[in-house]
């Protein structure tokens, strides 16, 4: 019963968010859209999944499949996701009302409520990762099997949401190795068996989806969309990006400036024992994993200082503390009230224009344009109005306006068989045109002089700040 | 001529006179007495009977004793017996009703009656008494157990045996699998083929995309459940039901007599292991009623076991040659001769841990009544052998470890397994015992206890038995099981409506994924393999028309995702086991699902060309010693 109380409560308050941003400031988080355009496009086309492309982890993908609403996806599933946490760690760990203090800060903390409303995928990744880490924990406690079982299978799953847990592989591999010194070799040996085999059972799955459907089992990581070419766009990180040095520095670096961020993280190191050797003390790196983490997203270019990480960090930080039983403390509570503070007004240096906006937003302030979907809610409509039943467009930019329009089928996407020669010809193919303001849109290239106002055969109906809309000369009643 | 009433045999005042003259007769030692005593004294129960379970005195030597300290005759030998017996009025009583009270009654007129008996004296013997020959003059003579089980067994033979082949059915015909097919399964199943044949007609394209959908949908679903089981058994890690502590208070004497029914089959080589293992049971062995169950053209078992020197009180009882020669049916004439409140059944090879029957004695008292059984968890202890040995260890830690108590606090059906299971012998007998028809009686009469109302409880304690080490001997075994569960399934599926209302939703859909699901799975399983081979292989596009995009979805799903569950859960039981070596063996899950689909395709064939023939599976195969447990 507290548990379904908690969950609605907690799906009112990530609803409420999203809806009041989406109805004053026409506002939903791009990676959202994202989700919700490729179920659009999976569900609209004989229910082909593969057309969501094999390219991205697919978990986040999946409720979309079910509902198609972004707020509403998210808020349930992070509601869902909060409640399983905050409800299980309760009922492990029966803390007093002193020790339940944290649990709410956490979770009214902005950046917590940021990702909740607006980046369940990272959310997803982040409790599915704390999780896996809790459950390896209560096995070291008790010796139970079912808690390596359910551990191992959350890690394996933390694969389909971020393909970056494979980096952390080395590091159970190590921990599990050491944590277990007390026992025999076979022991050892099969416990960190029992933990990756998920993640290795499921990134050969992927390689063989990968292969079936694109012809390349290594398609999601060699494709130019990949996960793992996300290509950072702050010139320190493209520097240290390939070098074990600079990117070590750069950690550390990110370490200190969010330090008021993920306070209580560094509140729990001292009560885990003195800290002598690292191999004397392998709790550590499983501590550590975040950082682990941080380290690994800067060498492999796929790091952004987006503030939210520190929600990892603060997860990382509750389970250990309700472990060691110092949740309650006066310490703790009181890092936990600065991370809390701390998100509030650092965040407004963020780099990150959404978690900067969302969190002014809290503070009562405005979503800016620069964020806003309020073209593309407009572009969509002109679509719309204008009855254009085959846009040519390249989704890779475009999606948002796609998914608003609530059609996939009337577009010309880069997964339709016609799409290439739709582009060599457009006006034989296409009624309209959607080309947006960015370099890389294949549109945008195949028209350079679109900008100008000229693309052959089309005329301009719509010129903002993101988009242009052209239609056909030839179509009918234009 | 005696008044019964007055003599009483067994009383604490008697003991020592008894123990005296067995001592003064020169059969035991005063050591043996003064031991004899002190059980006595911890366990309860009779003198005689407690140094017969001690082996100190032989069963003759104890009978003879006996009759010596009350006075009465002692007659010897079953011809001897029956030569005064009156048939008439032997057959007029319940049979099952004598063996308990240990009495024949041999001659009766106006005023006396004759009485044989091996239990003179008891508390039962004076109710059988007050209770059918009040105000008789009472002629006794003393017989042993075993001239009074072997002489009843002639006079009833008949009837002993056709009630252990048909007594479940003049019970509940509808719950025996000696009918196969019902008419409306056969109607059913001819309206499906029928369907199918016209459908491949019409839309053949269409037909099997429908036919690879319902079995998509049914893999999922099967793993669905089996995960949701898994889970919930996981749990009884964490909460063992009966703990060491509740076993160390058990008092000896407040625990009642356990019958062990061990039903054997030409098994000379293993027949010694059981019997060690019965001997080293942390049990009152004078409460322990231990039945070796032989064939009667099994003379090799019989001389074997009489090697191993059983204690007085165990029996040897020989079940006549009839057909179905099955172990339910040797079970069932066994079931007659049970004494005990209490009943488990051991096969030749099997050790059990020696704390198993107090064990199931506290689980009875402390899940309340409705339960009717405990099944024990099987492993093995010979996992080490070979390829085969060790996939039926992954297996059978699954399948004991966790699913059997995930059904158990799902408080979904459980179908037993063959051996460990620990039975409230009144209850058994209510429900008719096992069926002699069905190849898998032991699932059948968990499902059936289920569906009568009972419960079936799942104890922490282990049996390890020998594993099937070779590929042969374990396709027969295998296809044994395989067309049990088909039986089990097709008996109570034959009134849908009523199993629906007897075991409820969930019950049923146990029903259907389990008893139902496994023989179909492993039917589905090389149809779907061969199809993805010769894609795999071909690259072909020929059968991408039978896989449109959300079947196509949900076959990789089953494929990835199913077979890795399967393969995980596997591994976590080991692991849970400790049999940490094993782990990697669980990714070889795959080809022993191979056999288990040979071993179903078999099934299916005998199910329609011999149902009730009883694969016999070879046991003392191993290479490996069993090891010392309790010892």
């Amino acid at each position: 019963m507290m548990a379904v109380l908690i969950f609605f409560m907690l799906f009112f308050i990530y609803f409420y968010i999203s809806h009041e941003l989406f109805s004053e400031f026409r506002y939903v988080h791009t990676n959202l859209l994202f989700f919700a355009e490729k179920a659009l496009i999976a569900t609209q086309n004989g229910f082909r999944v593969e057309n969501i492309g094999f390219v991205y982890p697919p978990t986040a993908f999946l409720p979309f499949l079910i509902i198609n609403d972004p707020i509403l996806v998210s808020s349930i599933i992070s509601a869902f996701l909060s409640t399983f946490l905050l409800v299980y760690l309760i009922k492990t760990y029966t803390p007093d009302t002193k020790s339940l203090l944290a649990l709410p800060i956490l979770m009214f903390n902005p950046l917590y409520l940021f990702i909740a409303s607006q980046r369940f995928e990272v959310y997803l990744f982040y409790v599915l990762l704390s999780l896996s880490v809790f459950y390896t924990l209560r096995h070291m406690e008790t010796k139970y099997s079912l808690y390596v079982f359910v551990s191992g299978l959350l890690f394996g799953l933390t694969f389909f949401v971020d393909f970056r847990s494979i980096f952390l592989i080395p590091i159970y591999i190590i921990s599990l190795f050491l944590l277990t010194s007390g026992g025999n070799i076979s022991y050892r040996i099969a416990i960190v068996v029992v933990k990756i085999t998920p993640v290795i059972f499921f990134l050969f799955s992927w390689l063989y989806l990968n292969w079936i459907f694109t012809g390349n089992p290594l398609n999601f990581i060699q494709s130019p969309y990949s996960f793992f070419r996300s290509e950072p766009v702050i010139d320190e990180f493209i520097q240290a990006s390939g070098s074990i040095t600079k990117s070590l520095f750069l950690t550390v670096k990110q370490l200190f400036l969010n330090s008021p961020l993920i306070m209580p993280y560094f509140v729990v190191i001292p009560y885990m024992g003195k800290f002598v050797l690292l191999y004397a003390i392998p709790t550590f790196l499983i501590y550590f994993m975040p950082i682990f983490i941080l380290y690994f997203s800067t060498y492999f270019g796929t790091f952004f200082p987006y503030m939210y990480t520190s929600i990892l960090f603060l997860l990382f930080s509750i389970i250990f503390a309700q472990h060691l039983k110092v949740v309650g403390s006066k310490i703790y509570i009181f890092s936990m009230i600065i991370a809390f503070s701390s998100a509030l007004f650092i965040t407004g240096h963020s780099r990150d224009l959404n978690e900067k906006y969302f969190v002014g937003f809290l503070r009562g302030g405005s979503i800016s344009e620069r964020v806003s979907k309020k073209e593309d809610i407009i572009v969509a409509d002109i679509l719309s109005r204008y009855e254009c039943r085959k846009t040519l467009s390249d989704d890779a930019y475009t999606f948002p306006v796609v998914y608003f329009t609530g059609n996939s089928n009337y577009f010309i996407l880069p997964h339709n068989y016609i799409y290439y020669t739709a582009l060599s010809n457009p006006a034989m193919f296409a009624d309209c045109l959607l080309i947006v303001k960015h370099p890389k849109d294949a549109l945008r290239r195949r028209f350079p002089r679109s900008e100008s106002g000229f693309a052959q055969g089309f005329y301009l109906l719509h010129n903002g700040l993101k988009y242009m809309v052209y239609v056909n000369l030839k179509k009918e009643g234009f | 001529m005696h008044m019964v009433s007055s003599l009483i045999y067994g009383t604490t005042s008697k003991r020592s006179s008894i123990g005296s003259l067995l001592v003064e007769k020169g059969y035991i030692t005063e050591e043996q007495l003064k031991e004899a005593l002190e059980y006595q004294h911890k366990s309860g129960g009779r003198l005689g009977w407690t140094l017969a379970s001690l082996g100190y005195i032989r069963r003759f030597d104890l009978y003879k004793a006996l009759a010596e300290h009350f006075g009465f005759p002692l007659i010897l030998g079953v011809e001897n017996i029956l030569a005064q017996v009156d048939l008439k009025l032997v057959k007029s009583f319940d049979v099952q009703e004598l063996i308990r009270y240990e009495i024949i009654p041999a001659y009766k007129d106006d005023f006396t009656v004759k009485l044989f008996t091996s239990n003179p004296g008891s508390n039962e013997f004076e109710k059988f008494i007050s209770r059918y020959f009040e105000g008789y003059l009472v002629e006794l003579y003393i017989i042993t157990d075993l001239d009074l089980v072997k002489t009843l067994e002639h006079i009833h033979k008949d009837f002993l045996i056709d009630k252990s082949i048909r007594g479940l059915f003049y019970l509940s015909p509808e719950y025996s699998a000696s009918l196969v097919f019902s008419k409306g399964q056969v109607f059913f199943m001819g309206l499906a083929l029928f369907a199918i044949l016209i459908g491949l007609y019409i839309n053949p394209v269409l037909t099997l995309t429908a036919i690879i959908l319902i079995a998509q949908l049914f893999y999922i679903l099967s793993i669905a459940f089996k995960l949701i089981v898994s889970v919930a058994g996981a749990k009884s890690e964490m909460q063992q039901f009966i703990t060491e502590e509740e076993v160390r208070a058990l008092r000896d004497d407040e625990l009642p007599v356990y019958t062990v029914l061990v039903p054997v089959y030409k098994e000379p080589e293993v027949i010694g292991i059981l019997m060690e293992s019965l001997k080293k049971m942390d049990y009152p062995q004078n409460k322990l009623d231990v039945i070796l169950l032989l064939e009667e053209d099994d003379t090799e078992t019989l001389e074997s076991a009489k090697k191993h020197k059983p204690p007085a009180n165990w029996r040897f009882i020989i079940v006549p040659n009839s057909i179905p020669k099955t172990k339910p049916k040797a079970c069932n004439y066994g079931l007659f001769f049970a004494k005990g409140k209490y009943l488990t059944i051991y096969d030749a090879e099997d050790i059990p841990e020696p704390d198993q029957l107090k064990k199931a004695v506290l689980a009875f008292k402390k899940a309340g009544e409705d339960y009717i059984c405990f099944q024990a968890a099987l492993n093995y202890f010979n996992k080490d052998e070979n390829f085969l040995t060790k996939m039926f260890t992954l297996e059978y830690s699954y399948w004991f470890d966790y699913l059997l108590p995930g059904l158990f606090n799902l408080k979904l059906p459980i179908p037993l397994g063959g051996t460990s299971n620990h039975f409230d012998v009144e209850k058994l007998r209510e429900i008719g015992a096992w069926d002699p028809f069905n190849t898998t009686e032991d699932a059948d009469l968990g499902v059936r206890a289920f569906g009568k109302g009972y419960k079936v409880g799942i104890i922490n304690s282990t049996t390890y038995e020998e594993a099937n080490a070779r590929v042969k001997n374990w396709i027969r075994q295998r296809s044994r099981w395989i067309k049990g569960y088909m039986q089990t399934f097709l008996v109570h599926s034959r009134n849908i409506g009523k199993l629906y209302r007897t075991v409820g939703f969930k019950g049923m859909l146990s029903f259907l994924f389990l008893i139902g699901g496994t023989p179909l799975t492993f039917l589905i399983n090389p149809i779907m393999w061969l199809m993805f081979l010769v894609w795999l292989i071909t690259q072909t596009k020929s059968l991408e028309p039978l896989f449109p995009p959300l079947l196509l979805h949900i076959s990789l799903f089953n494929l990835l995702i199913g077979n890795f569950i399967g393969i995980y859960l596997n591994m976590i039981a080991v692991f849970k086991r400790g049999y940490y070596e094993l782990l990697p063996y669980g990714f070889l899950n795959p080809i022993y699902w191979i056999l288990h689909s040979i071993a179903s395709y078999r099934s299916l064939y005998e199910l329609f060309t011999k149902p009730f023939y009883w694969q016999k599976t070879q046991h003392g195969i191993t290479k490996y010693k069993p090891p010392l447990i309790g010892s």
